[in-house]
């Protein structure tokens, strides 16, 4: 009998420290698109000569798990893919929580869970290498979460302390949009935005050793924040700023400007806010159309840190989950 | 060495390479950090918000803690 692919939910857990593998995920849920479990097998033709024109054989160098998949922005599970990409939390309130989650210098390390029919699986050491805040119209909001880890568990268990497969999940219907793309106001203007991305990468990198063909850890490279965003705008003042340095400018500027960004989604009591507050921005000059239309400025940013040190996202959540 | 204010009650991690996850927990009211790890920790609180700056720490130049001069410390206040 052939395999059923809905019958599949990821799972993730917090690890205390490298090597110390979850037994059961803390927060589990379906997923929209990819697989519960990648396992990279790295192996190439055998460069030998042998008695025919063919390779005698194949060499493996490498078994890499890891996380690919996308699913919808569930409350209490955000909050851990949040942490998990950006590293560093700060939590207040005695429910609901403020859970304020900003760039750290490393990232804590996760037990991912896939399941897919009786099939579980697991890979302990994970970090996330990048999670997508993806929204479209009036869509419920995607998250794009992708991680690699160390070892794979192919008998673990998947029982959940937090299902949130049939919780409530944020939409962009619920959402309220800022864009300032020069800072000038000091407060980023409301926006009409049609959709959008913000994407934390941290350019991950496996440690492989002699001795294990499996990576021995997974190593943080640069964090890069890039934002995208579908405007709708009622004139041209946003493009003009960024080619020019001022609404009003009449040549090309030298040097980038920075602008700011904050995105919010509610659902029920729970909210979630996403905020860059140094962002250089592009954007090429909108298309037309000969059947007509509003016209669409695409906004790609880069958010970096502060002049005043800090964090190139702040991602503020409220909710009923107490700890991460 | 600052105080700092907190209205509420904190939990943070932050991970550090090599290191793992640093973890503390502050309570509501004035705090006085206790070490350098909790320093940048309140430092960060500061920076997001959460946390004030209670003085400049001007009234002594360092609360460090040393066994001998433990029976000063109330004189810190």
């Amino acid at each position: 009998m052939a395999i059923q692919s809905a019958l599949a939910q990821v799972g993730v857990a917090k690890q205390s420290a490298k090597g110390s593998a979850a037994s059961n995920p803390t927060f589990g849920h379906g997923v929209t698109n990819g697989t519960v479990l990648t396992v990279d097998v790295s192996q190439a033709l055998a460069d030998q000569t042998s008695g025919a024109r063919v390779s005698p054989g194949v060499d493996r160098t490498g078994v890499m798990p890891g996380m690919d998949f996308s699913c919808r922005a569930h409350s209490k599970t955000l909050g851990l893919y949040l942490y998990g990409v950006l590293g560093s939390l700060a939590t207040t309130g005695a429910g609901p929580y403020t859970h304020t989650i900003t760039s750290g210098a490393d990232l804590p390390y996760l037990t991912s869970f896939g399941k897919l029919g009786s099939n579980i699986y697991a890979v302990q050491d994970m970090k996330l290498d990048s999670v997508g805040i993806n929204f479209n119209g009036t869509e419920p909001v995607e998250v794009a979460v992708s991680g690699m880890g160390t070892v794979a568990n192919y008998a673990a268990t998947f029982t959940a302390g937090t299902d949130d497969t049939l919780a409530s999940y944020f939409a962009a219907h619920t959402g309220t949009f800022s864009v300032d793309v020069d800072g000038g106001s000091g407060t980023a203007a409301t926006a009409k935005i049609a959709s959008g991305s913000i994407t934390i990468n941290n350019n991950l990198e496996t440690i492989m050793i002699s001795g294990s063909i499996s990576p021995d850890d997974v190593f943080v490279g640069r964090q890069e924040v890039e934002v995208s965003f579908d405007i709708i705008p009622d004139d041209l003042a946003m493009w003009r700023t960024i080619v020019t340095g001022t609404s009003t400018g009449t040549s090309a500027a030298a040097t980038p400007v920075y602008g700011s960004f904050s995105i919010a989604f509610t659902n029920g009591s729970d909210t979630v806010t996403l905020a860059g507050t140094r962002v250089a921005f592009t954007a090429d000059f909108p298309d037309v159309d000969p059947a007509g239309g509003p016209v669409t400025i695409s906004l790609a940013g880069l958010a970096v840190q502060p002049a005043n040190g800090g964090t190139p996202v702040t991602a503020t959540l409220v909710n009923s989950q107490a700890s991460y | 060495m600052s105080n700092y204010r907190l209205p509420s009650d904190v939990h943070t991690e932050t991970n550090f390479a090599g290191v793992g996850i640093i973890e503390h927990d502050f309570k509501a009211g004035v705090v006085t950090p206790k070490d350098d790890a909790e320093q940048i920790a309140l430092d960060r609180l500061v920076e997001l918000g959460i946390a004030t700056v209670e003085d400049a720490g001007s009234k002594k130049q360092s609360t460090k803690v040393v066994e001998p001069s433990m029976t000063d410390l109330p004189s810190e206040e």
